[in-house]
């Protein structure tokens, strides 16, 4: 049972994920491998502000202020350059940010990390176990239909337009640049509070937790699933959640188990992308215009 | 000719040169209210450098541009937009994966009715009548549920010109916007030209089809090595000996 919600629990935390790398990578057209960074901020902010006394939602809300203020480091660049020169902007962001807690041994513990940090409550009951994962369950829900009715509204419109043709869009009077430095802002908030909700799980965060192999693994989601359709982000993030664990039940070699996990996992994803690249979910673009 | 009193946009000894080559050197020109202005030119005459500098896609090196009275020459794209700037492109730039339909109410939508916050709490929608009458005069009503980026060229063009309809632009430049259409859609973008100039818009168009120039233009504009070498109406500019000679080789 305790298996069971422990990884309900990462699923919804990584559902969250997706959901703040859908908006900028499916929907604007945004690269960006900076996101297990703003989960770091998200998490850090919160073992911190809880540890030194404040409420759960004080310490969330705080560290969804400053990764939504520090994705100003990438959306700034961003005004001038995309595609791939955007993702070595957003790897350096993200490799400051592990380099930082690393090494800002006063502030975040270093490699030891940061423990004792305390569980989520709400008006001061503590959340554990099954409370918290429908919690959890419940921020998932919140979100997705946040991020839905973004998607739908005229912003959604001006993301995917700006994914199109920026120049179009400057023509027709939209500030662009306005508009890359809120939706980085918003998916930097929404990751960062993802973060608040592991660091309160976990009760312990250390800079692995936040390296960039989970920056990949949440665009991994996110182009597995289907970007830009928000529901193809959150199927990823329960694939790549859950397939790893169903994994460790198949009668492999002792010895080879890892590696044989590894290699399967790896042709599963080769395959889907072969097969369908644009997500299990995902649609053509000119079916998703034809149909809605 | 008064300009300054019915310019509504007005181009004041304007420069630009790439990597040491000129390209314009102290154009000149305005445009007046209500008017179709051609402006035609050899290849490499520089008439869309000059459209991109006054819709802002290039930064002028020297010279100054009023719209309506107010310089211009330093804002970015999207703010020449907002004080009522809207341009074709000489190559269909439409936006692939929106459909037609919502390419237009794209264009219509006030950029305040586009920001996150707002968005999050409500969104309000387009008045539709304005949406389908542009695309009704372009000729697209019957495609407002396919992709843009499935339109043919001559489409996509027409998709431009029905998002500027909607934009609701008080000055236009068009750029080329007939080259690669049919005669009859040619026709079609003839008449439009003639509609907005009596709903006051004010109109400046890039075109090498002499013809359509004479047909629709109220004003042409020569330019010739990166210079205005004449203007004046149109049947003047046209049967003047040296634009017939400079620029048809006759």
């Amino acid at each position: 049972m305790n298996y069971a919600i422990h990884i309900l629990i990462t699923v919804n935390i990584f559902v969250l994920l997706a959901l703040a790398l859908d908006l900028l990578v499916g929907y604007a057209g945004l690269m960006s491998l900076a996101h297990g960074a703003f989960f770091g901020i998200g998490a850090y902010s919160t073992a911190l502000l809880t540890k030194a006394g404040w409420p759960a939602l004080a310490a969330q809300s705080a560290g969804m202020l400053l990764a939504a203020l520090l994705s100003g480091l990438i959306a700034i660049p961003s005004m001038r350059v995309r595609g791939i020169y955007l993702l070595i902007i957003t790897i350096a962001v993200q490799i400051m940010f592990s380099v930082a807690a690393q090494n800002w041994i006063g502030l975040t513990g270093g490699d030891a990390g940061l423990a004792n940090i305390p569980p989520y409550s709400i008006f001061g009951y503590a959340l554990r176990g099954v409370y918290f994962l429908v919690v959890c369950t419940a921020c998932s829900v919140f979100w997705f239909l946040l991020c839905r009715r973004l998607t739908t509204s005229p912003f959604g419109r001006l993301l995917r337009a700006l994914r199109d043709d920026e120049v179009g869009c400057a023509a027709l009077g939209k500030n662009v640049v306005a508009a890359k430095m809120a939706v980085f802002a918003f998916s930097a908030a929404l990751a960062a509070f993802s973060g608040s909700l592991f660091a309160h799980y976990t009760a312990y965060v250390d800079p692995r937790s936040f390296e960039i192999g989970v920056s990949i693994l949440v665009l991994l989601m996110v182009m597995l699933g289907g970007a830009g359709t928000l529901t193809g982000p959150i199927l990823g993030a329960i694939v790549l959640s859950v397939l790893p664990e169903a994994f460790k039940f198949l009668p492999l070699p002792p010895g080879a188990a890892a590696a044989s996990r590894q290699l399967l996992f790896g042709l599963m994803l080769v395959l889907v992308v072969y097969f369908r690249p644009q997500g299990l979910i995902g649609r053509r673009r000119s079916q998703i215009a034809t149909h809605g | 000719m008064d300009s300054k009193s019915t310019a509504v946009l007005e181009i004041v000894d304007l420069h630009k040169h790439f990597q040491g080559i000129v390209v314009l050197q102290g154009v000149s020109l305005s445009v007046r209210r209500g008017r179709i202005t051609a402006l035609i030119g050899s290849n490499g005459a520089g008439k869309s450098t000059l459209l991109n500098l006054v819709s802002g896609g290039l930064q002028v090196d020297r010279g100054v541009i009023y719209l309506n009275g107010q310089e211009i020459s330093a804002l970015p794209a999207f703010a020449r937009a907002r004080l009522g700037l809207a341009r074709t492109f000489q190559h269909p730039r439409v936006f692939p994966s929106l459909t037609v339909l919502e390419s237009v109410r794209f264009a219509a939508t006030a950029p305040r009715e586009e920001g996150l916050l707002r968005n999050l709490v409500s969104a309000r929608a387009n008045t539709e009548e304005r949406l389908y009458e542009s695309l009704r005069l372009c000729g697209l009503e019957h495609k407002s549920g396919v992709a843009a980026g499935d339109l043919s060229y001559g489409e996509q063009k027409l998709l431009m010109l029905a998002q500027v309809l909607a934009n609701d632009a008080e000055f236009l430049c068009f750029d080329e916007i007939c080259a690669g259409l049919e005669p009859d859609v040619v026709g079609l973008v003839k008449e439009m030209f003639v509609k907005l100039a009596t709903l006051g818009k004010s109109i400046l168009f890039v075109e090498h089809n002499l013809e359509l120039v004479r047909e629709i233009a109220d004003w042409v504009v020569f330019l010739h090595s990166g210079e205005v070498f004449i203007e004046g109406h149109t049947t003047a500019v046209l049967e003047n000996p040296e634009v017939v000679r400079l620029y048809l080789g006759q």
